[in-house]
């Protein structure tokens, strides 16, 4: 099962290798890392001298200096810190049933294997929280080598179904400095706009990723009754006749997501399921180091 | 390849036609599909009707085709014609026809099977065989009757039975029992109308009655007046016919020999009818012996078929023998019905004028009192039931294949 879905995902890998994911907030762990930490510590790469306090870590003092003019400075640097990173996958039915449902689970998964080896490239612990009808397994944040092995095997065991709430997946996130959300936002969207303010305001980068199928852009059908995956009872006609209402309704969902995530504080990508998985993760990791457009 | 029933080619084609006006035109609920975005669709009715470019279900429409196809062509009942099939042709000849014109008949018509030679009498003889008129009038009901009793023998060991009938079709020969007699056969009857050259009528003139002066036949001939009968046309009341009322017979005239004998008291009421003509009247049936069997014909009926007037050639001419006798009192012999009656009675013996008739329709089709046909076709199909038997197995097919794809 394992070296399957290794064998899917293994282009995408290799291409993401190298790629560097800088964490836009400084995080607040003291594991030693690839991010600059919140803290100032005792770094081989000085940046100032200030006189020694009572109180102050001995190991700081500057031997030399004080051997040389006998004063006491403190050797001060930045510290460079770990970003422990969450994944939270969207596995409602809506992610992978129906119209483009396929090739939308699809990127979905890509993105998410994609993002956990470039965040493990960077010794990044990475945790995964895939929230299904069927509940919602959990891997808690580790940098070890095989995370993303492990990872690939929960991803590719789940299947999407059911309508479940992803905002109590917002809560408890103790350790975490990133978190990012795969969804395509259709089920409990305002809960999860009110969590993730939340834990925007707790100094925790959040990055929202919004997964359109391309088939949902253009349904290309004729004629039929379209039915929602998550609601059998939500049933509307799907003709050529209800396309520009249609369109119009979605472009505006996605308008009004885009700005309120944004207002959030939190980072939002709309990601198509046509594009390249690689192009998307590279496209993403912009955004959320606020290089790159957002929307 | 021929059709018992090709009526039923004509609904297959309508039922075809429909099918596939069903499958252009579709109201059918839209399939469903699965749309994670449905809640930004506007609501609104969930089917419509559409006219469609391309027949929708095509897999589908092709089956019901086939299907209604088989069915349409196993209730048209087709059967084979040609050299491998046995066609056995009877013809129904009128033997009053001129001889050379049955020769031309017989011969166009060759291979014929039997021959049905008819008058007012009928043979089934060869095509071979001569066929010497009895009588100068025809009758259809006769060759319909004899063919009605003559026809499973002459259709035995044949797939199919041929009936033509070859006769002048003259008002006199169109008998009204011919109708009923023809809603017997069940088999298509093909009609040959012969044209005989036109003769110059007789010159007409006044009724001469041999009666005592105060018969109620010479009243009724009085009224009639010079013009209805040909000239020479004698109606003789005596017992015995005289010499010459012979010799006026031979010499082509109409001698109606009806003896004025009387019937005492009130007879019963009793229709007579000659030539399509009826006279109902209180009146008695004489006693004397039926018709001489290859002498006599008989041209008048009472209402139950026994014979009222008989016809004896006699040289050019003919005499008519009226077998009826009348009350010694009243006056029914001058009511318009009796003079018609003796109108037609006195012109019996005419020759016919010539020319062409038309066929009745009812003799191709199947008679004015078809509804009262037997079944004695033994022309079947046999192709047919299974043709039958194919469609309804598709139909169950279909059936069973729609339920499946329902439920699946």
């Amino acid at each position: 099962m394992a070296g399957s879905g290794l064998h899917e995902y293994g282009a995408l890998l290799d291409a993401v290798r190298g790629v560097r994911w800088t964490a836009r907030l400084r995080p607040r762990t003291t594991n030693v890392g690839a991010h600059q930490a919140r803290r100032i510590g005792p770094n081989v790469e000085v940046t100032e001298y200030r006189p020694y306090r009572q109180g102050d870590d001995p190991r700081r003092l500057d031997w030399k200096l004080l051997a040389r003019t006998d004063r006491a400075y403190v050797r001060l640097a930045p510290d460079i810190a770990t970003s422990p990173t969450l994944l939270l996958l969207d596995a409602s039915a809506s992610m992978g049933a129906g119209l483009g449902g396929e090739t939308k689970w699809r990127q979905a998964r890509m993105l998410c294997v994609g993002l956990a080896a470039v965040a493990r490239g960077a010794g990044d612990p990475i945790g995964l929280v895939i929230v299904s009808g069927a509940g919602a397994p959990r891997l808690a944040p580790r940098a070890r080598g095989d995370v993303v092995r492990e990872m690939i095997r929960v991803i590719d065991d789940v299947t999407v179904n059911g309508s479940p709430a992803l905002a109590p997946q917002l809560e408890a996130m103790r350790g975490v400095e990133r978190v990012l959300l795969i969804s395509d936002l259709l089920g409990d969207a305002e809960a999860l706009l009110t969590r993730g303010a939340s834990l925007v305001a707790r100094g925790i980068e959040l990055i929202v990723v919004h997964l359109v199928a391309r088939a949902e852009l253009s349904p290309d059908v004729e004629r039929a009754v379209a039915v929602d995956p998550e609601d059998a009872a939500l049933r509307r006609p799907l003709a050529k006749g209800t396309r520009r209402a249609y369109d119009s309704a979605f472009a505006e969902f996605r308008s009004t997501m885009r700005n309120r995530w944004l207002a959030t504080g939190a980072r939002y990508v709309e990601i198509v399921d046509d594009q390249q998985p690689a192009d998307a993760v590279r496209r993403l990791i912009r955004a959320a180091m606020g290089t790159g457009a957002v929307a | 390849m021929t059709w018992l029933a090709p009526w039923a080619l004509a609904g297959g084609a309508l039922a075809l036609l429909g099918v596939v006006a069903a499958h252009l035109l579709s109201r059918q609920r839209p399939r469903a599909l699965a749309l994670a975005t449905t809640r930004f669709l506007p609501s609104g009715m969930l089917e419509a009707t559409t006219l469609r470019r391309v027949p929708m279900d095509r897999w589908w429409m092709l089956l019901r085709l086939l299907i209604i196809a088989l069915l349409a062509l196993g209730l048209a009942q087709p059967v084979r014609t040609g050299a491998s099939v046995a066609t056995r042709t009877v013809l129904l000849l009128d033997r009053t026809l001129p001889v050379d014109e049955q020769q031309r008949v017989v011969a166009a018509l060759a291979p014929t099977d039997a021959v049905i030679a008819f008058d007012t009498t009928t043979v089934v003889t060869s095509p071979d065989r001569s066929r010497a008129a009895v009588a100068s009038t025809a009758s259809l009901g006769a060759a319909l009757g004899r063919l009605v009793r003559v026809r499973d023998s002459l259709a035995r060991g044949a797939d199919a039975l041929r009936i033509v009938v070859a006769s002048r079709f003259t008002p006199a020969s169109l008998d009204p029992a011919a109708g009923t007699v023809r809603a017997l056969l069940a088999d298509a009857i093909a009609v040959l109308p012969v044209t005989v050259p036109a003769v110059a009528p007789r010159p007409r003139g006044a009724l001469v009655v041999h009666a005592d002066p105060d018969d109620a036949i010479a009243a009724t001939a009085q009224l009639l007046g010079d013009s209805v009968a040909a000239l020479g046309t004698v109606i003789q009341r005596g017992a015995i016919l005289t010499a010459e009322d012979s010799a006026a017979a031979n010499a082509g005239h109409t001698v109606v020999w009806w003896p004025a004998r009387v019937v005492r008291g009130v007879p019963p009421l009793q229709a007579m009818t000659v030539a399509h003509r009826t006279w109902i009247a209180p009146m008695g049936r004489d006693t004397l012996p039926g018709a001489r069997v290859g002498v006599e014909s008989i041209v008048g009926w009472w209402a139950d078929g026994a014979p009222a007037v008989a016809r004896r050639a006699l040289g050019d001419g003919c005499v008519l023998h009226v077998r009826a006798a009348l009350p010694d009192a009243g006056d029914q012999t001058l009511s318009l019905a009796a003079q018609a009656w003796l109108a037609a009675l006195v012109t019996t013996c005419d020759a016919d004028a010539g020319g062409t008739h038309e066929p009745p329709a009812w003799l191709r089709r199947g008679g004015p009192a078809a509804s009262l046909a037997l079944s004695s076709s033994t022309q079947t199909s046999s192709i047919a039931p299974w043709l039958v038997g194919a469609a309804l197995l598709l139909a169950v097919a279909e059936l069973l294949l729609r339920l499946h794809r329902s439920a699946s």
